[in-house]
């Protein structure tokens, strides 16, 4: 991850092989939710890049063999201690259901039993996060927020920009209670017609 | 490789080609993750000129920025050499608009409007920053 250049899907993939199977050999099964950067690197057709794994909390304290297993990915790949981390928790919605608001993206590991279950949030949620962050003006990561945005936006056929502060306020009813900052923005970045041969998609899921 | 371990390893990275909007998060995710009295001196070593106006500019931005919404004790000294400061504005944005520049000259922080970098109010923002208050 570090380098910029081994942080990619197929790595994270091999990763998560590795969790599950470390999973099976103790003799349980793990469920992850990832966000961001990595959600998208892992199940839209738009995002090829991230630079770390956000995922929920477990809801307790790790178990020594999810510890072991993730350090010795991060040893095996050079990447950093913590690439897989729980600090996107601070930022979800408490509104959004596991059930309702997130879809199962694939099991691991991909050629065996099941250890490792990866859920990412549905589109509606992974587009309530990225509006309320409306981090397009960045100066390190704006342009790739800018572009997610505006895939998600066409990748859900979400038709007008009320729609989307609709979408918002399911999740944040209070970023949407007061939208004018939100509703700015997205009249200067909504996407205009763009005919593709390959249009956006999310989620997908693992063959 | 793990990450950057301060301002100026990454602006050597971002040299050696790793790519500016993947190095400075890296930066960030390791700055805001070490613990308090580590901080100042992951931005005490002045990064060399990159020769890129807005990085030499942004990464002067970045570390003065930091050094004062994380009540450092020193501002780096460097911050404030020549070649740190941009001559034409800089409006961290993708969209041409001047309702967006507009909304970028008033919103920057000073850390950045001073080097004529006009950005958003809460820039470098990074989900790891939650991990400082919780």
């Amino acid at each position: 991850m570090g380098d910029g250049v081994t942080f990619d899907r197929a790595a994270l993939l091999g990763a998560f092989d590795a969790i599950g199977r470390a999973a099976i050999a103790h003799g349980t099964m793990l469920d992850i939710a990832v966000y961001g950067g990595s959600a998208l690197m892992l199940a839209s057709n738009f995002r090829f890049a991230t630079e770390d794994v956000d995922m929920a909390e477990l809801g307790e304290p790790w178990p020594e063999w999810l510890r072991a297993a993730t350090a010795a990915v991060a040893r095996s790949e050079g990447w950093s201690p913590d690439w897989l981390n729980e600090a996107v928790q601070f930022h979800l919605s408490p509104l959004a259901s596991k059930a309702a608001d997130h879809h199962e993206f694939g099991s691991f590991p991909r050629d065996g039993e099941l250890g490792l279950r990866i859920i990412v949030p549905s589109l509606d949620y992974m587009l309530a996060l990225k509006l309320k962050a409306m981090r397009i003006n960045d100066p390190a990561k704006g342009a790739v927020e800018l572009a997610d945005i505006r895939n998600l936006l066409r990748a859900g056929g979400v038709a007008t920009i009320e729609d989307a502060l609709a979408i918002l306020g399911r999740f944040f009813p209070r970023s949407a209670r007061e939208p004018d900052a939100q509703r700015f923005f997205l009249k200067h970045i909504w996407p205009g017609e763009e005919p593709s041969d390959d249009p956006p998609r999310y989620p997908i899921r693992l063959p | 490789m793990t990450r950057p371990a301060t301002l100026s390893d990454c602006l050597e990275r971002i040299a050696g080609g790793v790519l500016q909007d993947v190095a400075i998060p890296e930066f960030l995710d390791a700055f805001y993750g070490a613990m308090p009295f580590a901080r100042a001196a992951m931005l005490t070593q002045e990064p060399r000129l990159s020769g890129d106006a807005r990085l030499d500019a942004l990464a002067a931005a970045i570390a003065e920025y930091l050094s004062k919404r994380y009540a450092l004790p020193v501002i780096p000294s460097w911050v404030g050499a020549p070649g740190r400061i941009l001559v034409e504005p800089w409006f961290t944005t993708t969209l041409v608009d001047d309702r967006m520049c507009e909304y970028l000259a008033f919103s920057s922080p000073a850390e950045f409007r001073h080097r004529n970098i006009f950005t958003e109010a809460l820039p470098l923002r990074r989900a790891s920053q939650a991990r400082m208050v919780r």
